[in-house]
């Protein structure tokens, strides 16, 4: 009893979010990293998806909690540009060591990058998520929080048009 | 997946901006992820399990002591806890009216034990009088622990009031354990679970072994091994390991401690189980951040 014991709730909790947060935090930070302007801007997005994985440790699913970080992060995300969005400083550190990130734009030809660009901006974040994030069909659903059956579907869908606009000579110049 | 797809999904990556980062920020054990980490777990005060302060000083005691916020020497009050009743005989004078002395200012309400072989219902029972969440129990204990605090869980403060410890640097026992009271604030919103030390009866188990720091001689000698040779020489005793890691002394499950990590200190836990505290260096990592709110310095920042 006198000891940090470890059947109380109270520790197991505290234990299981530390553990996700070690694990997952290079993937969270390369994840948001890649999709905003500013590197800085990055460490908010961090700092908002694991505060909310802390709010809500207990409804996280074990086997798939990156997925499931991940579907936090596209709505912080979403949420990122809204003028109301109330900042906070608890990833100040963070922050400022990311200012020293250097980027280094993909060479990419053109045509490739305009093709991907002329999808839907769902379908992007659908191609990206397994092709950048490394995540399965079933890992999808859960970060879309759909069935497996509807991220299997989704993604052929997306693919396709992917391939279609592939096929399609560009004439915006 | 076709072999199209495949092909596609490596156009997709191609795209991916690349981004070069200190290490200092991409590890997820360094100082950006850790102090990020302690002000996520700091900040919310979780409807759901919260985070608790666990203070121990059965061990680990020179750290703690550290740790511990102390009252300002003007008001702390030189006065100890009377800490010589034993359990079970009788008492020697006049039997306390009152197991603790509980005593209120403006701004705190300040506990001594008075009387360490009270039932503790009567503690919860005077606590509740002045609405405090604060449970008050007690555990066999060498003989200068005898009305001390040895063990404290205080829940998320959420940066709010705290608990502060009455130290007395004059009467202290040998492992630095100060404390003779708690002083705590009215607008204390949290709750607590302190735990103060008895005179154990025959035969009864002392968490932390019978020496004066804490640690059997047994426990002592794993300290600076791995884990590996720890491993073996538990499983020839027929006990079983309990990690801890990181400063929160977090309790770890054994397939996530590797085998060439040191053990930084050890004690015995009943039904052969021994704690082991562990780290990749074998040093007892510190509060990355100490200061409880406020703001801190810029860190100079470390060239890639």
């Amino acid at each position: 009893m006198a000891r940090a014991a470890p059947s109380s709730s109270n520790g197991d909790a505290a234990g299981r979010f530390e553990r996700l947060y070690r694990t997952c935090y290079h993937d969270l930070l390369g994840y948001a990293l890649r999709r905003t302007d500013q590197p800085e801007a990055a460490a908010d997005v961090v700092a908002d998806v694991f505060l909310v994985a802390w709010r809500r440790i207990n409804e996280i699913p074990p086997e798939q909690a990156r997925a499931w970080l991940f579907g936090v992060a596209r709505k912080v995300m979403a949420n990122h540009h809204r003028a109301d969005r109330r900042w906070t400083d608890l990833a100040a550190r963070l922050r400022q060591e990311l200012s020293q990130v250097t980027t280094v734009a993909p060479e990419v030809p053109d045509d490739i990058r305009r093709a991907f660009r002329t999808l839907a901006e769902a379908d992007q974040e659908l191609l990206r998520l397994v092709a950048w994030e490394g995540l399965t069909a079933d890992e999808l659903a859960v970060t879309l929080e759909c069935t497996a059956n509807a991220a299997r579907i989704r993604l052929h869908r997306a693919r396709r048009r992917f391939a279609q606009a592939l096929r399609e000579p560009s004439f915006n110049r | 997946m076709t072999e199209t797809d495949h092909q596609h999904d490596h156009l997709i990556r191609l795209l991916a901006p690349i981004h070069h980062l200190p290490p200092s920020a991409q590890n997820p054990t360094g100082g950006a992820a850790s102090e990020l980490l302690e002000n996520i777990m700091r900040n919310v005060a979780a409807t759901t399990p919260t985070p608790a302060k666990r203070r121990s000083w059965l061990t680990r005691h020179r750290r703690l002591v550290i740790a511990l916020p102390t009252v300002a020497a003007a008001a702390a009050l030189a006065f100890g806890i009377s800490a010589a009743l034993p359990t079970g005989s009788g008492p020697v004078g006049p039997a306390p009216a009152q197991a603790l002395q509980i005593t209120k200012d403006n701004s705190y309400i300040i506990i001594k034990i008075k009387d360490p072989g009270a039932d503790p219902q009567r503690y919860r029972e005077e606590l509740a009088k002045y609405n405090l969440n604060i449970e008050l129990t007690l555990a066999p204990a060498t003989p200068d622990q005898v009305g001390r605090i040895i063990f404290s869980e205080i829940g998320d403060t959420a940066g709010g009031p705290d608990l502060e410890w009455i130290e007395a640097p004059g009467d202290c026992t040998a492992n630095g354990n100060c404390s003779v009271g708690i002083k705590v604030p009215i607008t204390f919103k949290s709750y607590a679970k302190i735990v103060i030390g008895r005179t154990a009866k025959p035969g009864e188990y002392i968490e932390g072994g019978g020496s004066p720091d804490g640690a059997s001689p047994q426990d002592k000698a794993l300290i600076g091994k791995s884990v590996a040779e720890v491993r073996k020489i538990l499983a020839s005793r027929g006990q079983t390991a309990s990690y801890r890691v990181g400063w929160q002394s977090l309790d770890t499950p054994a397939e996530k401690v590797p085998a060439n990590w040191i053990v930084y200190d050890a004690a015995s836990l009943p039904d052969n189980v021994v704690a082991l505290w562990v780290s990749a260096d074998g040093k007892a990592p510190t509060n990355p951040n100490p200061y409880p709110s406020g703001p801190r310095p810029v860190q100079p920042t470390s060239t890639p």
